[in-house]
């Protein structure tokens, strides 16, 4: 038997013992996250994932207790006399074998291990999100709200596929929700049929065109659309075109006549309130709190003639206005139930002389967008008596994406009711609450100068460096800085990585030059009784190499405040390098016997 | 005995080296268990320990005549404990460890329940900063100036208290493994039965001291039947560590034990021990030790035999 058989023979009997013992961690690890089936091709995928990450943490200590073993007690100077005429011709091949298991090691930690880290968080998220959007579809059918259940009986299953109580659950939810608009629409024929003219869409029409179809409303007797595309002529025309004007103001004055021509009564009254809401409507384009103002007004109208063409055409309008200008506490509060990040602290802005740092109470990304809770901001300008000069706190928030290039994403802090009822303090508008200034300078909304993605990946502090991958710990350092996050934790991350990786050449090759120097001196097996402490020597090595890397870690820490990253990472792998060209060294200079 | 005699200058310059070795780890890890005054003498009894250890571990190969080697030893160890404790050591007490080597510059500090940013770091002094109270409203509050009192572990912002930093990453106060501070502990423990600062003529007149002093000695002497219980190094190795890990743990043991422990043997023990070592009962514990390594020695088989069975093993073909 040749001494490479019997380390391989040692080593792949504690790879059996240690993949035990890393799927049992594995395991209790995943069964942390609700599961649907255990048994699924995907939960075995993470089990396997979980128990690498276990496996690679220990690899390094039995492969340094074979060596020790292997040639402490297993190898004899006859066994080795076989493999070669020296001590390093008897070790090559053996030396192979580490290094290839180094190899392997150092891409774990460099590039691997991240990835199944944020694989294995992404699963443990897109389950709680399963689970807590099954709860609150249950919940939401108790209350007889059907449309909200199918809403997240549908993220459901996108999320984890269709189960018999989703489906279940998803038919009642239909069933529900359909029973529900036959009521409303039995509701509406009792409201009084009027002839619905037909609808243009403004889009890539030019202002040619648009002064045409407001003549033809215009003549049609559609004032309403007469001067809402006069408007829009007017707004997109670069010159000022009189045709426009003329027809804006036939059709008004027609607007106001037609209010005085109807009956009285209910007609007068809902033309009146028509009327008011097209105004909020025009005006609201310039002015957020009007297409508030006009979103509930024809939400009101729309509830009493849903018929009419103006209302109909409107409508729709408003809600795409105010979805820009304003976040619905309804879509909010719905989401907020979901499983997020929480506790999110970044620098958004720092300048010479102020800047301004964002809390966020917590960040929930969904399909609809990206919505925030609790947001927090405040401006400071260092060394002022009057600091913070600005400190707000919105309840809701959410993100819409810049238009352009290199546009900056802008989180809107106004909330409102999607139906106009009360949401808090007898307001249907939420509005931010100012501690300090009243952020006329943030104009609605607050600039993000960081992606979400930076903010959800970077913004929670230190645990996420775990997924980070060698490259991105070197590259990084620049982003963390400007979200104010400390680049030394990162730095720290980089160094003790590099330790684990080079570090494991240093402790396999080393633990066989230790292993032989102080090998057995029985001519046999040794009696029964040295067995028994053998249970001690895994527990050694253990301990010594929990001792190191808390030792390499501090040192580490003091490394990289000393000089710069560079200078660092170049001589900590040098060093490295050099410690593995001694333990080589050390290793062949030993003796056959 | 001149082979033997040629080891003594060897085993000094190993204590040395490995005291210097462990100091200097111990200052690199920024004296995460120990101020740094306290270091030296915290690792001075490893570094002996591990000096002795590594000696006779070489020494059996050696061929060196044990009877003379492990007297030598002592008086070794016993020179160097003297010389120790004439140097001084100055008093173990306060395990202080110093903050991270970094001077915040608009860097958010992440903690669970209360974050901190700080613009600016001068000393011990943030200025500018923003205490994030993730459960309090509201959660931003900007304070000028707050201190960091390392040595308590907290923040102190002025006019509204502390604010522990126990959980703030970057300010805690980092220990190291359990495995490490509870070594320190002990060893701390023992330093304490060692006097702090003595003249000759003073440790000539307390027996209690010698007594510490010479069982210590032994002891440390002592570990060679260890070193040489079975014949194969590398076990003997682990088990002659675990011993020397398990001598500084007895005081704490014993003072753990001792009240589970029956009245009666206690108080007999306590006698025993104010009678026969004028020192605290585990250093009576240590003796009964230091004489079950001198039994264990005088019945171990000579070393000729094993060592010529090899031989033979060896030259075979």
């Amino acid at each position: 038997v040749s001494v490479g058989r019997v380390f391989s023979m040692i080593l792949a009997a504690l790879v059996v013992i240690l993949l035990g013992w890393a799927f049992l961690r594995g395991s209790v690890r995943l069964s942390a996250i609700p599961a649907g089936s255990t048994l699924t091709m995907q939960y075995t995928a993470m089990l396997v994932r979980a128990a690498l990450i276990v496996f690679f943490e220990f690899l390094v200590v039995i492969v340094a207790i074979a060596g020790l073993v292997t040639f402490s007690l297993a190898a004899s100077p006859r066994m080795l006399a076989r493999s070669g005429d020296t001590f390093s011709a008897a070790m090559r091949p053996l030396l192979y074998t580490i290094v290839a298991m180094g190899i392997v090691n150092g891409l774990w930690f460099g590039l691997i291990a991240p990835r199944v880290e944020s694989r294995l968080a992404q699963y443990a998220h897109r389950k709680h999100v399963a689970e807590v959007a099954l709860q609150e579809a249950e919940r939401l059918m108790e209350l007889g709200m059907y449309s909200g259940a199918e809403e997240h009986l549908e993220l459901y299953s996108s999320l984890e596929g269709e189960s018999e109580r989703s489906i279940d659950l998803l038919r009642e939810a239909r069933e529900g929700r359909t029973a529900r608009e036959q009521e409303f629409r039995n509701q509406l024929q009792r409201v009084p049929d009027t002839p619905v003219t037909r609808a243009v869409e403004v889009e890539q029409m030019t202002v040619i065109d648009l002064i045409r179809i407001a003549r033809e409303y215009l003549e049609d007797g559609d004032y309403f659309s007469a001067h809402h595309f006069a408007t829009l002529a007017v707004e997109q025309s670069r010159t000022p075109r009189r045709d426009a004007r003329i027809i804006q103001a036939e059709a008004f004055n027609a607007i106001e006549r037609g209010s005085l021509a109807r009956d009285e009564g209910e007609a007068r009254e809902l033309y009146a309130a028509k009327i008011a809401a097209y105004e909020a409507y025009q005006r609201g384009a310039t002015i957020p709190e009007k297409a508030v103002e006009a979103y509930y007004r024809f939400q009101e109208l729309e509830k009493r003639i849903p018929t009419d063409p103006d209302v109909q055409r409107f409508t729709p309008r408003a809600l795409e206005r105010v979805r820009e200008i304003s976040v619905f506490v309804e879509d909010a509060r719905n989401n907020h139930v979901l499983p997020g990040r929480s506790n999110l602290v970044f620098l958004n802005e720092r300048h010479a002389d102020w800047y301004e740092l964002v809390s966020v109470d917590k960040l929930v990304r969904v399909r609809d967008g990206d919505f925030l809770y609790g947001i927090e901001v405040i401006r400071v300008a260092p060394g002022s008596d009057r600091s913070p000069f600005l400190h707000l706190r919105a309840p809701y928030g959410k993100v819409i994406s810049g238009y352009g290039h290199g546009a900056l994403d802008q989180v809107i802090l106004r909330a409102v009711s999607r139906d106009g009822s009360a949401v808090e303090r007898g307001a249907a508008v939420v509005r931010p609450e100012f501690f300090a200034g009243d952020g006329a300078e943030l104009e609605g909304g607050l600039t993000l100068r960081h992606t979400v993605d930076e903010i959800a990946r970077l913004g929670g502090g230190t645990r996420a460096l775990s997924l980070l991958s060698l490259g991105e710990l070197i590259y990084l350092p620049a982003q963390l800085e400007r979200l104010g996050q400390p680049v030394y934790f990162a730095r720290v991350e980089l160094l003790t990585r590099l330790f684990r990786i080079i570090g494991f050449f240093v402790l396999s090759i080393g633990s066989i030059a230790v292993g032989w120097r102080f090998r057995s001196r029985y001519p046999g097996r040794p009696p029964g009784g040295v067995f028994l402490i053998m249970p001690v020597v895994p527990w050694l090595a253990w301990r010594v190499i929990e001792v190191g890397r808390f030792t390499f870690a501090t040192i580490a820490g003091n490394l990289v405040t000393l000089t710069s990253l560079t200078t660092t990472f170049v001589l900590v792998t040098i060093s490295m390098f050099l410690l593995v060209i001694f333990t080589v060294f050390s290793l062949l200079r030993q003796k056959l016997s | 005995v001149k082979k033997t005699l040629l080891i003594l200058p060897i085993l000094v310059f190993r204590v040395v080296l490995l005291t210097g070795l462990l100091l200097a780890g111990a200052v690199a890890s920024r004296g995460h268990v120990a101020a740094l005054e306290n270091l030296v003498a915290l690792v001075f009894l490893p570094g002996l320990m591990l000096g002795v250890i590594v000696t006779y571990l070489r020494a059996i190969t050696d061929r060196v005549i044990p009877i003379t080697l492990v007297p030598m030893t002592l008086l070794v160890s016993a020179a160097f404990l003297v010389a120790g404790i004439l140097v001084g050591f100055p008093e173990a007490s306060k395990p202080v460890a110093n903050p991270e080597p970094v001077e915040w510059t608009a860097a958010i500090l992440h903690g669970r329940s209360t974050s901190i940013y700080v613009d600016r770091q001068v000393g011990f002094e943030f200025r500018d900063t923003v205490l994030i109270r993730h459960g309090m409203l509201p959660r931003l509050h900007h304070h000028p100036v707050t201190y960091w009192n390392y040595e308590d572990g907290v923040l102190v912002i002025p006019g509204e208290g502390t604010v522990s930093t126990a959980e703030i990453s970057g300010l805690q106060q980092t220990r190291g493994p359990s495995s490490l501070t509870l070594l320190v502990d002990d060893l701390r423990t023992v330093l304490r039965l060692l006097p702090p600062e003595i003249r000759p003529t003073t440790l000539l007149a307390s027996p209690g001291y010698i007594a510490t002093l010479l069982v210590l000695s032994g002891l440390i002497a002592l570990t060679w039947p260890l070193v040489r219980l079975t014949r194969w190094p590398l076990m003997n190795g682990v088990i002659t560590l675990g011993w020397a890990r398990l001598l500084p743990a007895i005081p704490r043991l014993w003072d753990s034990a001792a009240p589970l422990m029956p009245n009666w043997f206690t108080s007999t023990f306590g006698l025993l021990s104010s009678f026969l070592t004028p020192a605290p009962p585990a250093v009576l514990l240590w003796l009964v030790l230091a004489i079950a390594l001198l039994v264990l020695w005088v019945f171990q088989p000579s070393l000729a035999r094993p060592r010529r069975e090899m031989d033979e093993v060896e030259e075979q073909p």
